[in-house]
C-alpha cells in the first residue's frame, strides 16, 4: 500500500508527518484530509476567531493535493465590534 | 501502524505465563490483579479469593487484532485481562469502527454478557493479550452464594460505565487536545491502580489508529494533537513507552477529574 504523509498548517505553526499513514487509495487519504481538516476547524472555533487551517497530503515523490478551510467572521452591523 | 512515539515499537515484554488449562497455583497469581481491582470497592475474602481462582476454566492468548469475543454471539463465558489491552469495539458499515473502551489486566471486557445474553458490540485484542475465561455458570454460582462478592463485580460494571460517560463528554464537548490529554491521564491512573506504572512512565501497546477510533478522531488530527502534547511536554513518548513528567499539568492541560475512577483513597488519588 502507498505511504502518504499529512502535513498540517494554521497561522501559528507547520506540523509535519514524519511517519505517515499506509491507504489503500488516494482517495482515502484525501477523506483522511477533510475530516481532519474538519476536526481542526471545530477545535479552532474554539480557540480563535478566523483562520485558514490546511492539510497538505504528500507521497514520497512530494506534494498530491491540499485540502484547507477558511473560517471567516464578517461583521454585518455596525453594532459588532470590529475586532471581538 | 503508527505507534505513539517517534520511533519504533519495541517488542512486548513476555510474561512468561503458560496457555491453556493452568494450575491452580497460576491462576491464583494471575487473579491478583482482579482481586486488586475490586478491592478498591471492598475487601474480598479468602472463600471468594479462592471461588474466582477456581472459576476460571482456561487462559487464552490472542495475537494484536484477533477477535476475542463476536459482535452478536452469545457468550458462555467472560472475558477478563491477565495481560495486554482489549478493546469493545463497534464496527460500522462503511468499514469504519468505533472503539467503546480500552480493557487492561484486572478488567472484565464483558461481565455484562453474563445478564445481556447477545453482544451489541465485540471484543478485539489491541495488543497480545491474556485472557481468563470465566464460565456463565460460575458468575451465577457467585451471585447465588456471594452476595459481597456480587456487589464488587456488580461495582465494577458501574465503573465500565463512569468510564463509558466520561468518554462521551470527551467526544462531545472536549477538544481534541483535552480529549487525548484526558485519555492519557486515565490510562496512568487505571494501570497505576494495577501496578502497571512505573514511576511516571507506563506501556501503551496502542497505535494512533486505536486512539483514533477510540476517541472519534481521524489519525491525522490525533498525530497531530500528540505532537502538540509533546511539544509542551505534558508527553513523553518512545515507542510504546509514555511517560507523563508532570501529571498535573497534564490534569490541568485535560479538565481532568479522577473521581469518576472510584480510585481507593478518594478523589484525588
Amino acid at each position: 500500500m502507498p505511504r502518504y504523509y499529512f502535513v498540517f498548517h494554521d497561522a501559528e505553526s507547520v506540523t509535519i508527518d514524519e511517519t505517515g499513514e499506509e491507504l489503500p487509495t488516494i482517495e482515502r487519504a484525501r477523506k483522511e484530509a477533510l475530516r481532519a481538516v474538519g476536526e481542526a476547524a471545530r477545535d479552532f472555533s474554539r480557540q480563535r476567531g478566523a483562520g485558514v487551517l490546511a492539510v497538505e497530503v504528500r507521497d514520497d515523490s512530494g506534494p498530491i493535493l491540499r485540502v484547507s478551510a477558511t473560517i471567516e467572521i464578517t461583521a454585518l452591523s455596525k453594532s459588532f465590534p470590529e475586532e471581538a | 501502524v503508527k505507534t505513539l512515539g517517534d520511533e519504533s515499537a519495541v517488542p512486548p515484554p513476555s510474561t512468561g505465563l503458560p496457555s491453556g488449562i493452568v494450575s491452580d497455583m497460576a491462576v491464583t497469581t494471575m487473579i491478583d490483579v482482579l482481586i486488586r481491582k475490586l478491592e478498591r470497592y471492598g475487601a474480598i475474602s479468602g472463600p471468594e479469593r479462592t471461588f474466582l481462582a477456581q472459576a476460571v476454566s482456561r487462559v487464552v492468548e490472542y495475537e494484536p487484532g484477533q477477535n476475542i469475543v463476536n459482535e452478536g454471539s452469545g457468550p458462555a463465558e467472560s472475558c477478563l485481562v491477565l495481560d495486554g489491552f482489549a478493546g469493545r469495539i463497534k464496527l460500522l458499515p462503511a468499514g469504519t469502527r468505533q472503539i467503546l473502551a480500552f480493557h487492561i489486566p484486572g478488567d472484565f471486557c464483558d461481565l455484562h454478557s453474563f445478564l445481556l445474553k447477545r453482544m451489541d458490540h465485540g471484543i478485539e485484542a489491541l495488543s497480545r493479550c491474556k485472557i481468563a475465561k470465566v464460565p456463565h455458570e460460575k458468575i451465577a454460582e457467585i451471585t447465588d452464594r456471594f452476595p459481597s462478592l456480587t456487589r464488587a463485580l456488580w461495582w465494577d460494571t458501574a465503573l465500565d460505565a463512569a468510564i463509558h460517560r466520561e468518554w462521551m463528554v470527551g467526544m462531545g464537548r472536549r477538544s481534541a487536545y483535552e480529549q487525548i490529554a484526558h485519555l492519557l491521564c486515565e490510562m496512568l491512573l487505571r494501570l497505576r491502580a494495577v501496578g502497571l506504572v512505573q514511576d511516571d512512565s507506563f506501556d501503551l501497546p496502542l497505535s494512533q489508529e486505536h486512539l483514533g477510533d477510540a476517541s472519534g478522531l481521524s489519525v491525522v488530527h490525533v498525530n497531530r494533537t500528540l505532537q502538540a502534547l509533546r511539544r509542551g511536554n505534558l508527553v513523553i513518548s518512545n515507542g510504546r513507552r509514555i511517560t507523563i513528567p508532570d501529571l498535573q499539568a497534564l490534569k490541568e492541560a485535560a479538565d481532568f477529574d479522577p473521581a469518576y475512577l472510584q480510585m481507593k483513597g478518594g478523589p484525588e488519588s
